[in-house]
């Protein structure tokens, strides 16, 4: 028993192969995992507050992580292409409390937002083999097509300023959207593989997305709002950054 | 495994990015909100927690203050102690009269004094006027404002003039209202330290006086029939706007105090 437990010790995220380099163009599959960065484009409902402005139309950040398995195809030479299919999600959520001054201990705002897109995706890459004297390198272009949602949502409250002369009144703005898109993606990349079988890659992918329905809900300063797109035909161009790890196998 | 490990630093980025607080300021000095603010700030201040305690507690006896509740007020200056008691003679919604047998360091030793619900209303508001002040200037400071039940504040006063100063004195009070539901408000008159520093070519000489009260035996309030002379609780509602050394917020005209 204590020698099985050292062993799954010593294995314990011990990933690669030895003499992996000998079988580098074996067709292997492949698990990856990365981190993404995500430019989302939505449209939130147009407000001007005291101490908030939202655009009709805006960039949105979304921090993520994509799990992909995949299969590597050599054809010719160092030529080789990669099918995978990954799954996606993002989410950025941030609280911003505003409070009076800095000598003056009220908290008289609050802006929340709670961003999430989610997804599945199928690529393909074609990618060229350099094989150097530490390891390899290989860069690559792709193309995919997938489907997601994002769901963002934004509150924001302030309370106004009673003593203020003319008074300054509170404010409310709380909306939330949910919306459903097909994307096509190209994506440059380059990854760094270790005689091991590690893979290191960085990506940069453009996503010309087709947003196909949005409910979007809410309210303004008290007054209620709801609206249903089913039908939608609208065309935003998102970016990713992404950054991964991973092993063939 | 160390390089392995790096396979979670996607993930580890991720968890990172989750959720982003952060704290703004949404005016500072040069605001035309500014004074506006502060005035916000008053007036949350006033509406605190313990102030509305406070307003509630004037019904003296809804509120729960029984006859012959005895006290003990403990004077210490320096290694010196001496007791005085206090007890509630009587109590009703709109008046509260308290005896105190005090026969070291006061002008009457027997004496008696009763609170309406106006002077409840004036401490209410000279402490206010402190402990909430517009420009509190450093001097003003306090403890407990959104407690049901006790809270303390403190002030700082002292007469020297400029920097090149060697002879001034400095005062420091803190008064401290104890539990409400057991210590009625004007108890507060018997319930602080004051410290005095007198400098003498900036040689400091300090002394300290601290007056603490606690419940104790209905026994230790048996005045027996003696005469009781009214005196007064004195309330001095703009005392914190005073620079003057001996400007108090409450005190009792028979108790000397440094």
């Amino acid at each position: 028993m204590l020698i099985s437990s050292s062993l799954s010790a010593k294995e314990f995220l011990e990933f690669g192969e030895k003499d992996f380099q000998s079988k580098i163009k074996k067709n292997n599959w492949l698990v990856d995992v990365s981190a993404q960065y995500t430019q989302y484009e939505a449209n939130f409902p147009e407000y001007s507050g005291e101490h908030i402005k939202i655009k009709d139309t805006d960039i949105y950040e979304m921090f993520g992580v994509n799990v992909g398995i995949g299969k590597e195809l050599y054809f010719f030479d160092d030529f080789a292409l990669s099918l995978k299919t990954s799954l996606f999600y993002g989410e950025n959520k941030t609280e911003e409390k505003g409070t009076a001054a800095k000598d003056i201990d009220i908290d008289l705002s609050e802006d929340n937002t709670d961003y999430r897109m989610f997804g599945a995706l199928a690529s393909l890459n074609l990618n060229y083999l350099i094989e150097a004297s530490w390891f390899n390198i290989q860069p690559f272009v792709g193309t995919g097509l997938g489907v997601g949602i994002g769901e963002l949502e934004r509150k924001y409250t302030f309370n106004g300023i009673s003593t203020a002369s003319p008074a300054i009144s509170a404010e409310t703005y709380e909306a939330s959207l949910r919306e459903e898109f097909t994307f096509i993606n190209s994506t440059v990349g380059v990854s760094f593989i270790s005689k091991e079988g590690l893979i290191s890659s960085i990506k940069l992918t453009r996503m010309d997305t087709i947003k196909s329905k949005r409910t979007t809900e809410g309210s303004i300063d008290g007054t209620k709002f709801k609206t249903k797109e089913d039908d939608l035909d609208e065309q935003v161009t998102n970016y990713m950054a992404s950054i991964g790890m991973g092993f063939y196998f | 495994m160390i390089k392995n490990i790096l396979i979670l630093l996607p993930l580890i980025l991720v968890f990172q990015s989750c959720l982003v607080s952060e704290e703004v300021f949404l005016y500072d000095e040069d605001s035309d909100e500014y004074q506006a603010l502060l005035e916000l700030e008053q007036e949350q201040c006033k509406a605190s927690r313990i102030f509305d305690e406070m307003e509630d507690s004037k019904l003296f006896a809804t509120y729960g203050y029984d006859v012959n509740t005895c006290y003990k007020i403990t004077r210490t200056i320096g290694d010196s102690d001496s007791e005085t008691y206090i007890k509630i003679h009587q109590v009703n919604d709109a008046t509260l009269t308290l005896r105190h047998k005090c026969s070291s360091n006061c002008t009457v030793t027997y004496a008696e004094y009763t609170v309406t619900a106006t002077d409840m209303d004036n401490m209410i508001l000279a402490i206010q006027n402190g402990v909430c002040a517009l420009d509190k200037d450093d001097r003003y400071t306090s403890s407990g404002l959104t407690s049901n039940s006790q809270m303390s504040f403190s002030d700082y006063r002292t007469d020297k003039e400029d920097d090149d100063d060697e002879d001034y004195i400095e005062k420091n009070d803190t008064f401290t209202v104890k539990d409400l539901a057991d210590f009625p408000l004007p108890l507060v008159a018997h319930s602080f330290t004051r410290k005095v520093t007198t400098y003498d070519d900036g040689e400091a000489d300090s002394d300290s006086y601290t007056y603490t009260i606690s419940e104790t035996d209905e026994d230790d309030c048996d005045f027996g029939s003696n005469t009781f002379t009214t005196v007064t609780l004195n309330i001095n509602t703009s005392a914190y706007s005073s620079d003057n050394l001996d400007s108090v917020p409450i005190s009792m005209s028979h108790v000397s105090t440094p």
